[in-house]
């Protein structure tokens, strides 16, 4: 069976209305922190004054609501996709965005108020003790950080139980019947989208259990019950978490990437055998790169930096040779229609090879004690989340609202799309330079000798700017009549 | 004090008698109903409860003296008694509705407007939490009393375009709108509370001037911030998990 069958063909139009929010509210948030993220690059470029004090409160407030708000826009994306074959509960996803807001409010509240700015570190005296904010600013930090986890939960709740019942169970959701009996073809075979809403939902619950274990000691500290947590099983847990879940972000947006490519290049994108192998594989993978972050803690054992480099060369193999191969595979030869949504798929793809590539290379031992603390780390970064799976969202957002509201496609639209790659490139290649040159990373001040690159990157900011300002309007005017197509019966 | 919190009651007769008048008036028109709700029911007696719990337990007394305890009271009147007395209001709107005076049912109608509502318990919130004001019905009674009555109305209002009582379908129809509302809301009540919680001085001069003195008075202020801006979040959470249609 292919997975050619139209995406949007669902006649649960109430999902599509929810995914539609997750896109709308998941895509603004991005908006809104990338721009704070201009601010800090006026910032290193030397062009606008921010003060250290400001600079780590917006550092933390781009960081977690860059992570948050991709990871929900992709959420709602992969619902959309799944939707014409599974059933999923709407109400358990409204649900999970009134979480998703709360947990925002909180993070923002303790970030604007309450001066929080500790971004993610935990080791003592953070994230309670600040010189700028009191204990009850990180209190609330973290609860928002457990509402977001909550969140997830509902998510990805929905999602498995919407998989496992659509396919008859789990063991058909993960698609194993084509893993372990690959010579016996089945004629029906679960789809990769609902393959991979299976294995990120299986994914997301236990990166929250392991968010629970170093946030419920963090709870404890703050009540006075637990004196100090240890450093080292604190960094640990939350990289364990947080790695795990800006990880996460990118396999879950790869499900739009596989449920709306093929309708791009007129091919199916088949569950084979690589396919089925390479999902099921991440569901473990995905757990090991963390301790890669961990190279330079003396305290760490031997074993987990091992571990580190060895996962994190594992974890890559999958997706690069099942994903980013099989797409390029797709598309080659196949006459492939060209169209915003295509344009940055395929820049996403990009995106999620080369960054990860910048990744595998930061999980050298030898390069990472260069190379960690620079901006190298933020420039790989940057390149999955903002050229991979941004490109992912804002393609499959252009490609639902205009699919729904029937909207024909202007010429200049397919520019902006080309010319966010530009920007969204050239501003990457500057950080990898800058980290290539050992410019130092999480500094609110950057020397003149430093200041260059940050302003070399602004044209490239600009572009990005111009491009998602004209396709981001396009796009909004196209949700109220995409909203209202929702409602008329099956599409 | 914690002791008192649970063996020091006072009760009030005026207010003793509205609740029992309220508890018995309701039960004998929810008897007459042709489709009792249990629910609704525990609905409205959980609301007088919390009245009762607000007004006549050592919440009252305590609530002179720290802001914190003062939290805790609105909190019960405005999060918990007010959506409760609007989940069991259905039986006594279907009752009331044919016997009131059609201007009095239009004006109802009028203030539970979604958002006729959320501007009327946006302003009860704000007004009553201006300093000056908030310190001038700390002083009179008679003016803390009005406090805690608009308090509980205009909640009741806010609540109430999200249930279908007296109407066949709630006035807020869809989920999308139904987030934007309580989002919305949630908003209002935790930049508040983050007021509170965040500040490095004192907002009260009722509470500075007490027996505990201004250092005790600003704690007390930013744990008052942080019980409003956390079980604020919880409730407007739990008001969506009972809301959400699925539409």
């Amino acid at each position: 069976m292919t997975t050619d069958a139209p995406s949007l063909n669902a006649t649960n139009g109430a999902v599509l209305r929810v995914a539609i929010a997750y896109l709308v509210v998941g895509l603004g948030t991005v908006a809104v922190m990338g721009l704070l993220g201009v601010l800090m690059r006026l910032d290193h470029a030397g062009m606008l004054l921010v003060s250290p004090d400001w600079f780590y409160r917006i550092m933390t407030l781009h960081g977690s609501g860059m992570i948050t708000g991709l990871l929900f826009a992709s959420f709602g994306g992969l619902a959309a996709v799944i939707s014409a074959e599974v059933h999923l509960s709407s109400r358990a996803l409204w649900i999970g965005l009134v979480l998703y807001l709360t947990a925002m409010m909180l993070v923002v509240l303790a970030i604007v108020f309450g001066r929080f700015a500790a971004g993610w570190t935990v080791l003592d005296p953070l994230p309670y003790q600040g010189k700028t904010w009191t204990e009850s600013a990180g209190v609330v930090a973290y609860a928002g950080y457990l509402v977001t986890g909550l969140a997830i939960v509902v998510v990805c709740g929905a999602m498995l139980r919407g998989t496992t019942a659509a396919r008859g169970g789990l063991r058909r959701a993960l698609a194993w019947e084509v893993l372990f009996h690959p010579k016996r073809p089945s004629p029906d075979v679960t789809h990769p989208p609902v393959l991979i809403a299976t294995v990120t939902a299986i994914v997301g619950l236990v990166m929250v259990v392991v968010g629970l274990v170093y946030l419920v000691p963090l709870f404890l500290e703050a009540a006075g019950l637990v004196r100090h947590v240890d450093a080292l099983f604190s960094k640990n847990a939350v990289l364990l978490f947080g790695h795990t879940m800006a990880n996460l972000c990118v396999y879950v947006a790869a499900g739009m990437v596989y449920g709306t490519l093929p309708r791009y290049a007129h091919r199916p994108w088949k569950t084979t055998w690589p396919v089925a192998a390479a999902w099921n594989a991440i569901i473990l993978l995905i757990f090991f790169p963390w301790s890669h972050h961990l190279y330079q803690d003396f305290a760490q054992p031997l074993g987990l930096q091992i571990l580190g480099n060895l996962g994190s060369f594992a974890g890559g193999f999958p997706s690069f040779i099942v994903t980013i191969v099989g797409a390029l595979a797709l598309v080659y030869g196949a006459g492939l229609e060209w169209s915003p949504t295509s344009i940055l798929m395929l820049l996403g793809i990009w995106g999620w090879a080369f960054g990860g590539a910048g990744a595998l290379l930061d999980a050298i031992v030898p390069i990472n004690q260069v190379m960690h603390n620079t901006m190298w780390v933020a420039a790989h970064f940057h390149t999955y989340n903002m050229v991979g799976v941004a490109a992912f969202a804002w393609a499959y957002l252009y490609h639902i609202t205009a699919e729904l509201s029937h909207a024909r496609e202007r010429r200049l639209d397919r520019w902006a799309a080309w010319l966010y790659g530009i920007g969204a490139v050239g501003m990457v290649a500057l950080l990898f330079f800058e980290g290539a040159h050992s410019v130092p990373r999480r500094y609110a001040t950057h020397d003149a000798e430093w200041q260059g690159y940050a302003r070399a990157a602004i044209p490239f900011v600009a572009m990005m700017v111009i491009a998602l300002g004209w396709l981001g309007g396009e796009m909004l005017a196209r949700v109220g009549p995409a909203w209202r197509r929702t409602r008329i019966g099956p599409l | 004090m914690p002791s008192d919190l649970v063996t020091r009651w006072e009760w009030h007769p005026v207010l003793a008698m509205g609740v029992s008048v309220s508890a018995l008036g309701y039960a004998a028109i929810w008897w007459r109903q042709e489709v009792r709700s249990r629910g609704e029911l525990i609905a409205w007696v959980g609301g007088l409860v919390a009245i009762v719990i607000g007004t006549s337990s050592a919440i009252d007394p305590l609530s002179d003296e720290r802001l914190s305890i003062h939290m805790v009271q609105h909190e019960l009147f405005t999060f918990v008694a007010a959506p409760l007395l609007v989940a069991g209001m259905r039986p006594l709107t279907l009752w009331l509705l044919p016997r009131l005076a059609a201007p009095l049912a239009r004006w109802g109608h009028a203030l539970s407007r979604p958002r006729t509502a959320w501007l009327i318990a946006g302003g009860a919130l704000w007004a009553w939490h201006w300093p000056p004001a908030y310190d001038y019905a700390l002083a009179h009674p008679t003016v803390h009393d009005v406090e805690h009555t608009t308090m509980l109305i205009a909640y009741a209002l806010y609540w109430s375009p999200l249930t279908s009582f007296g109407h066949a379908v709630a006035a807020l129809r869809t989920d999308a709108v139904r987030v934007v509302y309580l989002a919305t809301g949630a908003t209002q009540s935790a930049v508040l509370g983050a007021l509170l919680a965040f500040s490095r001085t004192p907002f009260y001069e009722f509470y500075v001037a007490g027996p505990a003195g201004a250092d005790f008075a600003l704690r007390d202020q930013q744990l008052s911030g942080m019980i409003m801006l956390l079980s604020g979040s919880v409730v407007f959470v739990v008001a969506a998990v009972v809301t959400m249609r699925g539409e």
